[in-house]
């Protein structure tokens, strides 16, 4: 009986060991990382309150990664515009498809309904950890938006000290258009 | 068979469990810890004369009983005894050298009843100082002075460069660099004077620095420049030392490399600032040290760690850190940033920066170069250090805001109970490393980092460590960065590393 319940812990202790259960490959120059679950989160997104209106276009491609002599991940990739009235406060979407000039870089690795990767936010020249997470219960479907700064330390020397608000609001929910 | 299986399972976990408590309790950095460097610092080699023997035996008492060795800055050097010398306060100092060259620092040992206080004070040290913003040039032309003789007892150095304009105001000659030249006069001028009332009249010492003008104006004509009267200044200081007769001549056998134990100090300003060749270390001309010299090894990391768990107030630091990171009220991090100072308590000085509350993250502005970063995760957040934290690392770096490369320090506590130090274990990676985090697109690091290697807030510890670990050794060809991996007490650090198969190993220092 006491062999029988040291079962799970030796099996735990040996997965825990065991790089295969917890490492991640780390990719080779020039390999390709597909991915082919982020389809629901592709399109036009919009968010409006009051005055405010936020759009947000998502997609999926392949995306050159320039680390270690340079890799390709799928990765949903994102453009926005952010107006109030009409007057544009800041906007990425004169470059839309253009993936050098995405405003956001996201994957679903943790969470296949929720994507987390850095948004740029262009007025104060910073990026943040944005979480996309879609609701495909409701119709049409949902996607909400949590915007937060990346967890870490900032250095500078003299200068300007660190900013930590965002230009766009931090907590929103798109509908899909 | 089924009962045959159950035993090979229990077996493969039994082996397993083993070799993971086995690794962790006795693979400690203590194991590491080597002895040569006391051996090397108490090296009779160069203690020749009786009193330099009497010192040598008075202070190797002492560090018995305390140990005040390996606590040193590293890459101190190791003493010449027989060039010590005694102060009219009773300090005996006592020039530290790595190259036999020139001096590293100087050791100042004070005796009181029967025991010793030692104090280190690294020549860069001495750079900061003559190089603050808020300048104390009494103080900062002090111990130049006592470094220029001390250089000059000690290797019959007589020039010295690259000193602040700030400094000696009686000189106004300025070089094309914008700091000041000065040589010893020469021998005679460094000797015994008589003067003053006590204690003997031979024991007064003046050191003499010239200043040679060469404007080739009258009267100083092109025919007449070099050391026309008219066109030299002379500054000099004068104290009380008794040098104990402990004999002039060869500095003594070779000292051996490397430093004592500890945070600190640096190798390159320390051994070439103030050298009128040109400085070894590049830079801007007054020896202001770009932060990576390639040529000189790394201080051992284990044994620089395993002094830094040794030091009580640095540990009451990391306990102030977890104990903010585990309060359930507290949504900010916090840090300390700190700077090896031998005379400050302790020895160091440190400074608390704060994050913004909810922001899990530290705006830190540094304006002088820094011994380490210590800070903490509070609750919710990773269980090691972001990628913005080894961002960091490498832009202090970058910025020339660590003292020394070689011996820096980051340090994260989290809520998760771990903590980890990271050193940089070898600079020309670390350099290259460095460089191309804050030169490119942060953000496909950022999405490397989560994305693919899944370092996440909501990952297990030992995920986050072996991934972290595949982060440092193959981001970019590696980052020459070593991860230690620290008990709650912060009081044993075990150096880890992958092996071949990517498995969490204990890795000690080369």
């Amino acid at each position: 009986m006491k062999k029988l319940k040291l079962i799970p812990i030796a099996i735990l202790a040996f997965f825990f060991t065991s790089c295969k259960v917890l490492c991640q490959n780390y990719p080779a120059a020039g390999q390709y990382i597909t991915n082919n679950t982020m389809g629901a989160f592709q399109g036009t997104w919009q968010w409006v309150s009051g005055v405010d209106t936020v759009q947000i276009f998502l997609t999926v491609k392949k995306v050159y990664i320039d680390i270690n002599g340079g890799y390709y991940s799928d990765a949903i990739v994102g453009w926005h515009i952010y107006k109030k009235f009409k007057t544009v406060v800041e906007s990425s979407y004169q470059y839309l498809n253009n993936v050098n000039q995405r405003t956001y870089l996201g994957g679903n690795s943790n969470n296949i309904t929720q994507l987390s990767g850095p948004f740029k936010d262009i007025t104060k020249s910073k990026s943040g950890e944005l979480e996309l997470s879609i609701n495909t219960t409701v119709t049409p479907n949902q996607l909400i938006w949590k915007l937060r700064n990346f967890e870490g330390a900032r250095v500078r020397s003299g200068g300007t000290p660190y900013d930590w608000g965002f230009t766009l609001p931090t907590d929103m929910v798109f509908i899909k258009q | 068979m089924f009962k045959k299986g159950i035993h090979v399972l229990v077996l493969i976990g039994l082996i397993a469990i083993t070799k993971f408590t086995s690794c962790k309790k006795s693979d400690t950095l203590k194991n590491y810890k080597s002895e040569s460097t006391v051996e090397k610092f108490f090296n009779t080699k160069t203690a020749t004369t009786e009193e330099s023997k009497t010192i040598f035996s008075n202070l190797k008492t002492e560090n018995e009983r305390t140990g005040f060795v390996s606590d040193l800055p590293v890459n101190a050097g190791y003493p010449i005894w027989n060039k010590a010398i005694t102060t009219s306060n009773g300090d005996i100092i006592i020039p530290l050298t790595i190259n036999n060259q020139n001096l590293v620092a100087l050791l100042i040992a004070h005796q009181t009843g029967s025991s010793y206080s030692i104090k280190c004070y690294t020549k860069y040290q001495l750079y900061n100082l003559c190089h603050n913003s808020n300048l104390n040039t009494k103080a900062s032309e002090e111990k130049l002075f006592i470094f220029f003789y001390m250089e000059n007892r000690a290797f019959g150095t007589t020039k010295f460069s690259h000193i602040p304009a700030g400094l000696f105001a009686d000189i106004k000659k300025i070089d094309a660099d914008g700091k000041k030249t000065f040589t010893i006069r020469d021998n005679s001028s460094n000797q015994n004077f008589s003067g003053g009332s006590s204690p003997t009249p031979d024991s007064y010492i003046t050191i003499c620095l010239v200043s040679i003008h060469c404007v080739n104006t009258e009267p100083c004509t092109a025919l007449f420049c070099d050391r026309c009267p008219q066109c030299e200044t002379t500054v000099c200081w004068t104290n009380w030392v008794d040098d104990g007769g402990v004999g002039e001549g060869d500095p003594g056998g070779d000292p051996g490399p490397g430093g004592g134990g500890g945070g600190g100090g640096d190798p390159c300003p320390g051994s070439s600032w103030y050298n009128p060749t040109p400085n070894p270390c590049g830079g801007n001309g007054d020896g202001d040290p770009p932060p990576v010299e390639d040529s000189i090894p790394v201080p051992n990391p284990c044994e620089q760690v395993d002094s830094l768990a040794r030091r009580q107030g640095i540990r009451d630091l990391m306990d102030t850190l977890k104990l903010k990171a585990n309060d359930p009220n507290d949504s900010a991090e916090h840090s300390y940033v700190y700077l090896n100072q031998a005379n400050a308590p302790n020895g160091f000085i440190s400074t608390s920066i704060d994050g913004n509350p909810g922001s899990a993250g530290i705006d830190i502005d540094v304006y002088v170069p820094i011994d380490g970063f210590l800070h903490d995760h509070y609750a919710g957040l990773l269980s090691i250090f972001s990628a913005d934290d080894v961002w960091t690392i490498c832009q202090l770096y970058n910025v020339n805001r660590m003292v020394n490369v070689r011996t820096f320090t980051g340090f994260v506590t989290t809520a998760k109970g771990t903590q980890y130090m990271l050193k940089v274990s070898d600079t020309t990676k670390f350099k290259n490393f460095a460089q191309k985090v804050t030169s490119g697109d942060f953000d496909l690091y950022r999405y490397t980092y989560s994305e693919i290697l899944n370092i996440r807030k909501n990952a297990s510890n030992a995920s986050n460590e072996v991934n972290f670990l595949r982060y440092l050794k193959k981001t970019d060809g590696g980052s020459g960065l070593k991860l230690f991996r620290g008990n709650a007490t912060f009081t044993e650090w075990t150096p880890i590393g992958l092996d071949v198969n990517d498995n969490v190993v204990v890795e000690p220092c080369n």
